[in-house]
C-alpha cells in the first residue's frame, strides 16, 4: 500500500479549522459540565432528600444513556424547540452528559476526607460553607484532579460524536475528506496525532495541577 | 467572591458558552452559497422549454410552499458520498453532483442554497423533523422509503450496485459470482439491505457492515474483505480518484435517484420539479453529468420506472 502524504498537506487547514471546532466543543461542554456537575455533587450530599434524589436521578440517566442518543435528543428533541444551532445542541449535549460523571468525581474527592475533619471543623464553631471552602475542598481537589482530568480527556475524545448531528468537528471533517480524496489512512492518522497533541496538553496540565496541590512536606 | 453569588455566575457562565458556540456556527458546519440577484432576474424570464415541464420558473418561484425559511433552500447532505456531494480537499467547500444540481435549482427559483452536513441517519430524521427542505445525498427512492411516507422528486439520475475492488481484482467477477467472497458496505445503506436480503442466492461466506465509505475502503485496502458493495457512480469516482481502487464485475439493480422531501411536502416537490424539468431540458444536467460523472447517465422518467432507461437529459 502506498501513502501519500501529500494530502495531509493539502488538507492541513481544513484539518486545523475541524481541530479549532472540537476545542470550542470541549472547553464550553466541560464548563457546563463541570458548573452542573458540582451542583449535582453538592445536591447529592445535601441533607434534604429531595435534592439527594433528584441528583442520584439525574446520575442514574445520564450515565446509562450513550452519549450519541443524548446527543440525538439534545439537537432533534430540545434543540429543535428552543431554536439551538448544532454546536449549541452539541455543547449541551455533551456537557450535560459530562456533568453526571464529573459530580460522581467531585463527591468522591468530598467524601475521600476523613469525617473526622468536618466534625472538628464543627467544633470550632465553622459554618459548612467556611469549612468547606478552606478544609475540606483544598484536600478532596488532589483527589479529584487525576480523575477529573482522565475524564477530561474522554470528553475530548467524545467529541467525534458530534458529526452525528452535524458539526464537523476534527474527526468529521476527517471522516469527509477521507472519502473525497480516498485517502483514510494518511487522514485518520494525522487526526490521531492531532488528537494525541490536544491529550498531551490536558496531561500536562494535570501534571502542573498536581503538584499545585501536592502536600507541601 | 461571597457565595450566594455561585449561582448567577452559573447561569451566565452556561450562557457565555450557548452564545459564544453560536458564533461561526454556520460557517462551521454549512457551506452557503447566495444566490445573485441577477440569477433571480434571469430565472423570472426563463420560460419553459421542455415537454416535461408544465409550468414557468417564473409561476413555480411564487409557487414553492412550505420552505423551511423564507427565501432558502435548504439542502442537506453527507458530505461524504463523491461524485455526490463531498468536502474538497483545498477549499473545504461541499461539491458535487448533488450540490451542483440543487444549486441550479435554487438559482433558478430564485432562493439562497445553504447545504449542511450531516451523518445519514440525522439525513433523514432532520428532514422529519422539518429542519431540512431537502435531503440529497445519492438518495434512492426505494419501495421501503417509498412506503416510510418520503416524498421523492423526479429522478435526478440514475445509477446501479458494482463491486469496489482492489486494482489487482479488476478483472474479477464482482457480482457476477461472490461465492464464497467476503463482502464489505456502509452499514444502514440500501446496497447493504439487498446484499443481506440476498445471502441465500448470493452464496457469499460473509459481510462486513462499516461505518462510512471511508472505512470500507480501509477494510478493502488490508483485505478485510473482497469486494465492496458501492453505488456504480461512488464507486467509479473512487477507481478515478485513486488507482489503488478499480471496479469489477456488472452493474446490478439499477435504479434512479432523487431529491427526498419530508411526508406532505408534495407542494414543494411539484414547484421544484418544475425548475428540474427546466433543468434537463436546457442542458444544465447534461453538463453536470458530464461534469462529475465524466459521461451522460440515462434519466430516469418516473422513480417506479423498471429498468433499462433510455431517457437522456437534453444536451447529451
Amino acid at each position: 500500500m502506498e501513502l501519500d502524504w501529500g494530502v495531509v498537506v493539502r488538507a492541513f487547514d481544513l484539518l486545523l479549522k475541524g481541530t479549532w471546532l472540537t476545542l470550542i466543543l470541549f472547553f464550553f461542554s466541560m464548563l457546563l459540565g463541570s458548573v452542573l456537575g458540582l451542583i449535582l455533587a453538592l445536591m447529592r450530599m445535601s441533607r434534604y432528600r429531595v435534592a439527594r434524589w433528584l441528583s442520584l436521578g439525574y446520575i442514574w440517566l445520564f450515565r446509562g444513556i450513550p452519549v450519541l442518543v443524548i446527543l440525538f435528543f439534545a439537537f432533534f428533541v430540545v434543540g429543535r424547540e428552543l431554536g439551538l444551532t448544532p454546536v449549541q445542541s452539541g455543547i449541551l449535549g455533551l456537557g450535560f452528559s459530562a456533568a453526571a460523571y464529573i459530580a460522581e468525581i467531585i463527591r468522591a474527592g468530598i467524601i475521600s476526607v476523613d469525617p473526622g475533619q468536618f466534625e472538628a471543623s464543627e467544633s470550632l464553631g465553622m459554618t459548612k460553607r467556611h469549612y468547606m471552602r478552606k478544609i475540606i475542598i483544598p484536600q478532596s481537589i488532589r483527589v479529584i484532579i487525576p480523575t477529573y482530568m482522565s475524564n477530561s480527556i474522554l470528553v475530548l475524545k467524545v467529541t467525534s460524536v458530534a458529526v452525528a448531528i452535524g458539526i464537523v468537528e476534527l474527526t468529521g471533517i476527517t471522516r469527509q475528506l477521507s472519502n473525497s480524496t480516498t485517502r483514510p489512512i494518511e487522514l485518520f492518522t494525522a487526526a490521531a496525532g492531532i488528537y494525541v497533541i490536544l491529550t498531551t496538553v490536558i496531561i500536562v496540565a494535570q501534571e502542573v495541577l498536581e503538584r499545585r496541590f501536592a502536600l507541601k512536606t | 467572591m461571597k457565595g450566594k453569588h455561585w449561582p448567577r455566575l452559573a447561569v451566565v457562565l452556561i450562557a457565555l458558552a450557548l452564545v459564544a458556540a453560536a458564533c461561526g456556527d454556520s460557517d462551521d458546519t454549512t457551506t452557503t452559497a447566495a444566490a445573485a440577484a441577477a440569477t433571480t432576474t434571469t430565472a423570472a424570464a426563463t420560460t419553459t422549454t421542455g415537454a416535461a415541464a408544465a409550468t414557468t420558473t417564473t409561476e413555480a418561484m411564487a409557487e414553492v410552499p412550505g420552505l423551511v425559511e423564507e427565501g432558502k433552500l435548504i439542502v442537506v447532505t453527507t458530505g461524504n458520498f463523491p461524485p455526490y456531494t463531498l468536502i474538497n480537499a483545498d477549499t473545504g467547500d461541499n461539491e458535487g453532483y448533488s450540490i451542483d444540481l440543487a444549486q441550479a435549482v435554487a438559482d433558478r427559483l430564485g432562493l439562497e442554497a445553504e447545504f449542511p452536513t450531516v451523518d445519514f441517519v440525522a439525513e433523514l430524521e432532520g428532514l422529519a423533523q422539518g429542519l431540512y427542505d431537502i435531503a440529497d445525498s445519492g438518495i434512492w427512492p426505494n419501495q421501503a422509503r417509498q412506503e416510510a411516507g418520503f416524498v421523492f422528486s423526479r429522478p435526478v439520475t440514475s445509477t446501479g450496485i458494482i463491486a469496489q475492488v482492489v486494482a489487482e481484482m479488476v478483472d474479477s467477477e464482482g457480482f457476477g459470482d461472490v461465492t464464497g467472497k467476503k463482502i464489505g458496505g456502509i452499514q444502514g445503506s440500501s446496497q447493504e439491505k439487498l446484499v443481506l436480503d440476498g445471502e441465500a442466492e448470493m452464496g457469499y461466506d460473509e459481510y462486513l457492515g462499516f461505518a462510512g465509505a471511508a472505512e470500507a475502503l480501509i477494510g478493502l485496502q488490508q483485505g478485510r474483505v473482497d469486494l465492496l458493495v458501492f453505488d456504480t457512480l461512488v464507486a467509479g469516482y473512487t477507481a478515478v480518484t485513486n488507482d489503488e481502487f478499480g471496479v469489477a464485475g456488472p452493474t446490478i439493480f439499477p435504479h434512479p435517484l432523487s431529491f427526498t422531501y419530508q411526508t406532505g411536502n408534495e407542494a414543494k416537490r411539484d414547484a421544484i420539479d418544475v425548475a428540474l424539468n427546466e433543468l434537463l431540458a436546457d442542458g444544465t444536467v447534461a453538463a453536470l453529468q458530464i461534469k462529475w460523472f465524466g459521461r451522460c447517465i440515462p434519466v430516469p422518467d418516473d422513480i417506479n420506472q423498471e429498468a433499462p432507461y433510455d431517457t437522456m437529459a437534453s444536451g447529451c
